[in-house]
């Protein structure tokens, strides 16, 4: 048996969050990690917490507390007639909840791969994806997914279209109902909820992917490429807008993106990836000093410069 | 009117700018000549219609062709007033009409449910290809014999010939349309953990809908096909029959007048299944992909 304590720092105070006590027999270990994840969540955004849980050697079997995605020495390769491809190599990733984190690298280097393979739209060939402590088999609903474009249905109202994750995964009823209307309303578009997807701006359209996402409540979103679509004016507007339904409605995301800038302006981390194989190159913690922090602000914080020259030089893009 | 005014106005000065704009007299000079055309093209067609059935008259009634050999109008008019009296007329259109729906509507149904199969297993439908292939070029009309011996001299092999004509066709074309899907889209529900049942249910179907409405169109055009060949291989009652039987006694009028009626026939069928994409359309669920 096994009993500690574990210490965190906060400014120059240390104080005991809570204690904790390993059974040798692995049904109380898991039971107990239960209620102690519950602590857990109240500290948010520390990559401190995960750390600290490791640390103490109390990472579960399935994952380390407070992460909600954590990638494990994740492999992949593609097969086709004319030979094998690595695609992806190596990558380990961790995803604290509320967290946003961008993953930048050159085109083809395996960005999009690695959101399916979160996603668990595909199988890795190696190594294991983890999303809030259980192993990804298969594609859930725990995980939305935005696409480049919006891929509105034109045969379905608005309305009709942000239900559809509802509808596949069985759980329309009147509750969720309420909460779709409710995200329609909160976000502007309830006016529109009989409307066509064409008859809607580019923007609106954009906005109306994002309620279908968190219409099934997902615990992480993954944005793929979302705003590369859209032409340079309307991408700022949208990233804006988008960022900030993302942070009101309290979401971990996972952008993935070949815009440098973008990625500086919306994320907590940055994750630089290499050409193919891709592989994870460097990690970059962003703290920008701006008032209020928005994709639009962050463009204009001083250290903005600074972030981009490294990343672009890590990125070793030649003509 | 100066542009920069409109920066000026308020919303409501602009809507009355817009609607000054709209009634213009150039505008209404646009709309007369717009109108102007439309108008000449129905009369130009009515035209030919009138003229083609005059000339034919006169020329009959001038002895400069052989009313014999070509028949004449009024003689159709007479022939189609006897057909009615002798209650032959509605009889006769009804079977055929009646074998061309039942034919196109299974050869539609049939050919996107095998469509459907082989969306579903990439293996069989690789495994069937050259069949399709061969089987799209056969003229199925080699076929009609064949159908008689096994089904029967009657309705239902006249069907049977139909269904051969169209179910190909609409495999292809349906399958094509299937497989044409935006992947995206199938990646989007699959996201939400769609099953097949649900990707198919959800994405392919629905945007493939315009695909079938095409299909419907091609099969209403290859049924009647099927079913004059099928009436003059074997039947004793439709428009096809009236027209082998009046083509074997000479009776030219006879075959005129079947032909007449099945071209409306036709048309007016064609016509139906561009009112019912029209009708989904306006309903706002299927605009074109």
């Amino acid at each position: 048996m096994y009993t500690g304590e574990a210490y965190f720092c906060s400014g120059t105070q240390k104080s005991p969050n809570f204690s904790f006590t390993v059974y040798p027999t692995k049904l109380y270990t898991v039971l107990y990690i239960k209620t102690i994840t519950q602590q857990v969540r109240r500290i948010k955004g520390t990559g401190l917490m995960s750390r600290a849980v490791k640390l103490a050697g109390l990472g579960t079997e399935d994952g380390i507390l407070g992460a909600i995605v954590e990638v494990h020495n994740l492999g992949m390769k593609y097969h086709s007639l004319n030979g094998e491809v690595t695609a992806l190599e190596n990558i380990s990733l961790t995803v604290e909840e509320g967290e946003f984190v961008s993953i930048v690298g050159p085109s083809g280097c395996g960005k999009s791969t690695l959101l399916s393979l979160i996603a668990g739209l595909l199988h890795p060939t190696e190594g294991s994806v983890i999303v809030g402590g259980r192993q990804v088999t298969g594609a859930a609903h725990q995980v939305g997914y935005m696409l480049q474009k919006d891929y509105l249905f034109e045969w379905r109202t608005i309305f009709e279209n942000v239900i559809l994750g509802l509808e596949i995964t069985r759980t329309l009823n009147n509750a969720a109902r309420d909460r779709v209307l409710g995200l329609l309303e909160t976000y502007g578009l309830l006016e529109f909820k009989d409307k066509y997807p064409n008859q809607l701006s580019g923007g609106m359209r954009q906005r109306a992917a994002l309620i279908r996402t968190l219409a099934v409540d997902p615990q992480i979103l993954l944005l793929d490429e979302a705003f590369s679509a859209l032409d340079y004016q309307t991408r700022l507007a949208v990233a804006e807008d988008i960022y900030g339904i993302i942070k009101r409605e309290n979401k971990t995301a996972i952008l993935v993106t070949h815009d440098i800038a973008e990625s500086i302006s919306m994320a907590d981390r940055v994750v630089v990836m290499t050409k193919r194989p891709g592989t994870i190159k460097r990690f970059y913690s962003i703290s920008l000093t701006c008032d209020r922090k928005t994709p639009i602000n962050c463009r204009e914080a001083p250290e903005f410069r600074y972030y981009f020259n490294k990343i672009w030089r890590d990125l070793d893009i030649h003509v | 009117m100066n542009r920069g005014f409109l920066w000026l106005g308020s919303m409501k000065e602009m809507n009355w700018l817009q609607k000054d704009i709209s009634i213009s007299n150039e505008h209404k000079e646009f709309l007369k000549k717009v109108k102007i055309r439309k108008a000449s093209i129905l009369i130009a067609r009515g035209f030919i219609l009138v003229a083609f059935f005059a000339l034919w008259e006169l020329m009959a009634a001038l002895k400069l062709i052989d009313s014999f050999i070509t028949s004449q109008p009024s003689r159709i008019i007479d022939t189609l007033a006897s057909l009615y009296r002798e209650g032959d007329l509605f009889y006769h259109t009804g079977v055929t009409c009646f074998e061309t729906v039942i034919g196109f509507l299974l050869g539609t149904v049939t050919g996107t449910v095998i469509a459907v199969v082989l969306w579903w297993s990439e293996f069989l439908s690789k495994v069937l290809e050259p069949y399709l292939v061969v089987l799209n070029s056969l003229p199925k009309i080699a076929l009609g014999p064949i159908f008689i011996v096994w089904i029967g001299a009657g309705p239902s092999s006249i069907i049977a010939i139909a269904l051969t004509i169209s179910l190909i066709v609409t495999i292809l074309e349906v399958l094509n349309g299937f497989i044409s899907v935006d992947q995206e889209k199938i990646k989007l529900v699959r996201t939400f953990g769609a099953s097949r049942t649900q990707v198919l249910m959800k994405v392919v179907l629905p945007s493939s809908y315009p695909v079938i409405i095409n299909a419907l169109k091609v099969n209403v055009g290859l049924s009647w096909v099927g079913v004059i060949v099928g009436e003059f291989l074997v039947s004793k009652a439709g428009l096809g029959y009236l027209i082998v039987y009046g083509g074997q006694v000479f009776q030219l009028d006879l075959v005129m007048t079947s032909v007449l009626i099945l071209s409306i026939a036709a048309a007016l069928m064609y016509q139906g299944v561009v009112y019912l994409e029209k009708a989904l359309v306006k309903s706002g669920k299927h605009t074109a992909v």
